[in-house]
């Protein structure tokens, strides 16, 4: 697992205020966790924003729905 | 304490960063743009937050104009507020506001933004309203927003995504500030500042550099004590009191602030002087007795590093100010400290510095007499019974709700209450005056008499003129019209409370009785009165000591 991935984790644990994360962590998405609906999703990506210094376009913000999505989101905007 | 929020467009319900506002509240936030519905009311509400970002309610400003502003949304808005206050007095209601939007600087170069005047007639309204609902409170959030820049307070995408106009910053600017008016709605503000004087209130020492070469009012670090002099001199006309603590020549600072001709501060400003070689401390200590005021009610300002951490041991409950490196920042750092900001200046507060100078002075007179009843004899105490009338009603009411200590049942009269007080009470007033001035009305006594037994309900007494012994006259007051109604009986009724101390001593140096059980029962239940306050008899055929300063 790289460091992306392990901030990302922490970020979704302090989010929706949970200890565990299910171990197919990537395959994860909106509606896995009790938390996270759409108004959970807005919340899970302002705090990703702020986690990793990084900001999301509107057209990008609106789609991002899963793990995966949001980890090649980071990707990008890293790069 | 539960908090509603309400706004025109999403804010961030269930977040963190809300708890910032007050550290006991519970959220809930009502479905966006529902301003009016009462199934929120349900649950008891403490306050309600009304965030209104006006874009949200007017489509188009400039389209808007400014006449037929009066079929708009936003005139609704108007009624429908007032509506609420009316209904809940009981909730503090805080009213956010914003105009901003995206603007073209060479469209309005000629005109004026209507949105701007849209807004000025929308707070102009709510103004009007907090003048007649003291629980309705404003916030210009684009004051907040301007001071940090309104492009990182805003986010359209935020918007477009989810209907949340501002940003994450932004939002945490709100909470915080709307943290500022919890925290006032909820705590007194300071009362007094107390100064240092060598390089503080100016630059230099007095007693080794001489008055003509004291840095105040040149250019450079000269005018910067000055300007911090305007900054105190504008808290101490808004009614903040001025005590002078300072090791120094009391002789030599009474000079400078009398006869320097750049010095702000006058002689008259200042209320008390602590100029002396005593510790601070205990200086400060004796201020707080003196004026009755709490150490919490203290700001300590002094440019010396060692002064400030003594009186920090010390007085943990005085605000110590640590002050700038930089002189030129004392200005600024005095006008945007929180700690003296209050909702609004009474006409009482603005003789507070009068008052508290009459009171120290008055004190320090004392002190020189070996005879306190040869003193108190001498400076012409002349204590007035007057009735409750239209004109002093206000003020009757104003101590009622703000006595604390002197108060034997810290009943929160309100004017309506005072007005239709029934035939069986008796309402004095005491207006007092001597040598040091007129005090005003100072006291105010709620009698009832039932059956020749007569019953003290409110004795309350303003603490700025204790040490008089006029508590002793006015006790002398109700017992003659004890007499003159020959009433049998005199009881008084007293509610212990964390302040009113200084009442019971009086009970205990005037021989009050404690009455047996099955007579507080009887007495209770002719007058009325609840379970939780005790009842003292006073003997009408005892002595009261001190009455020879009054003859």
């Amino acid at each position: 697992m790289n460091s992306v991935e392990k901030k990302l984790i922490e970020t979704l644990k302090k989010t929706f205020k949970i200890n565990k994360i299910p171990t197919n962590f990537k395959k994860l998405k909106m509606g896995d966790i009790k938390k996270w609906d759409s108004l959970g999703n807005y919340k899970l990506l302002l705090a990703v924003e702020k986690q990793f210094k990084i900001r999301f376009e509107t057209s990008i913000f609106t789609e991002l729905k899963s793990i995966n999505e949001i980890l090649r989101a980071i990707k990008n905007e890293k790069k | 304490m539960n908090i509603l929020i309400r706004s025109s467009s999403f804010l961030f319900p269930d977040s963190d960063i809300w708890k910032n506002i007050h550290k006991n509240a519970k959220f809930v936030f009502a479905e966006y743009s529902d301003f009016h519905s009462n199934k929120y009311y349900k649950k008891k509400v403490d306050n309600e937050i009304l965030v209104i970002f006006l874009k949200d309610i007017i489509e188009n400003s400039d389209e808007t104009s400014y006449q037929n502003i009066k079929n708009k949304k936003i005139n609704k808005l108007i009624p429908l507020i007032e509506n609420k206050l009316k209904k809940n007095k009981d909730i503090n209601f805080i009213i956010c506001v914003s105009n901003y939007e995206n603007s073209n600087l060479v469209n309005y170069a000629k005109f004026e933004n209507n949105s701007n005047k849209i807004k000025n007639f929308f707070l102009q309204k709510i103004y009007n309203l907090s003048k007649d609902y003291p629980n309705l409170y404003v916030v210009d959030m684009d004051a907040i927003f301007s001071e940090e820049g309104y492009k990182n307070c805003f986010d359209n995408r935020n918007y477009y995504s989810f209907r949340c106009r501002l940003s994450v910053f932004g939002q945490e600017i709100l909470i915080k500030n709307l943290s500022k008016v919890f925290e006032r709605i909820y705590n007194s503000n300071k009362k007094v500042l107390l100064l240092d004087c060598d390089n503080t209130l100016w630059g230099g020492v007095i007693a080794e550099d001489g008055m003509e070469n004291l840095q105040i009012g040149q250019d450079g670090v000269g005018l910067a004590y000055q300007d911090f002099q305007k900054a105190i001199k504008k808290l101490q006309s808004k009614g903040i009191i001025l005590v002078l603590v300072s090791k120094n020549d009391e002789k030599d600072v009474k000079n400078v602030l009398e006869k320097h001709k750049s010095m702000i501060i006058k002689n008259k400003d200042i209320s008390a002087y602590k100029v002396n070689w005593i510790e601070k401390s205990k200086n400060i200590k004796k201020i707080s007795e003196d004026l009755f005021l709490g150490l919490d009610s203290f700001v300590f300002w002094d440019d010396n590093p060692i002064e400030r951490e003594k009186v920090r041991l010390k007085l943990k409950d005085v605000d110590v100010i640590e002050p700038d490196k930089d002189i030129a920042n004392w200005p600024s750092q005095l006008i945007e400290y929180n700690g003296f900001s209050k909702f609004s200046s009474s006409k009482e507060d603005l003789k507070k510095t009068v008052q508290y100078k009459m009171r120290s002075k008055f004190l320090n007179k004392k002190e020189d007499f070996k005879d306190e009843i040869d003193y108190l004899k001498k400076i012409n105490i002349k204590p007035n019974i007057i009735k409750l009338n239209t004109e002093n009603i206000n003020r009757a009411e104003q101590m009622c709700l703000k006595t604390n200590q002197f108060n034997f049942t810290t009943k929160r009269y309100k004017i309506n209450d005072l007005k239709n007080l029934n035939d069986s009470s008796i309402v004095f007033l005491v207006d007092l005056k001597d040598d040091y001035g007129e005090h005003g009305i100072i006291s105010i006594v709620i009698l009832k008499v039932i059956k020749k037994t007569l019953l003290v309900d409110t004795f309350l007494m303003s603490c700025r003129i204790m040490g008089r012994y006029l508590e002793n006259w006015i006790l002398n007051s109700i017992k003659k019209i004890a007499l003159s109604k020959k009433c049998t009986n005199v009881f008084f009724e007293f509610t212990e409370t964390q302040k009113n101390q200084i009442a019971m001593t009086f009970v205990k140096e005037n021989n009050f009785k404690n009455v047996k059980s099955n007579e507080i029962l009887k007495i209770r239940d002719v007058f009325n009165l609840s379970k939780k306050s005790k009842i003292y008899e006073y003997d009408l055929k005892k002595k009261i000591n001190f009455l020879e300063i009054y003859e």
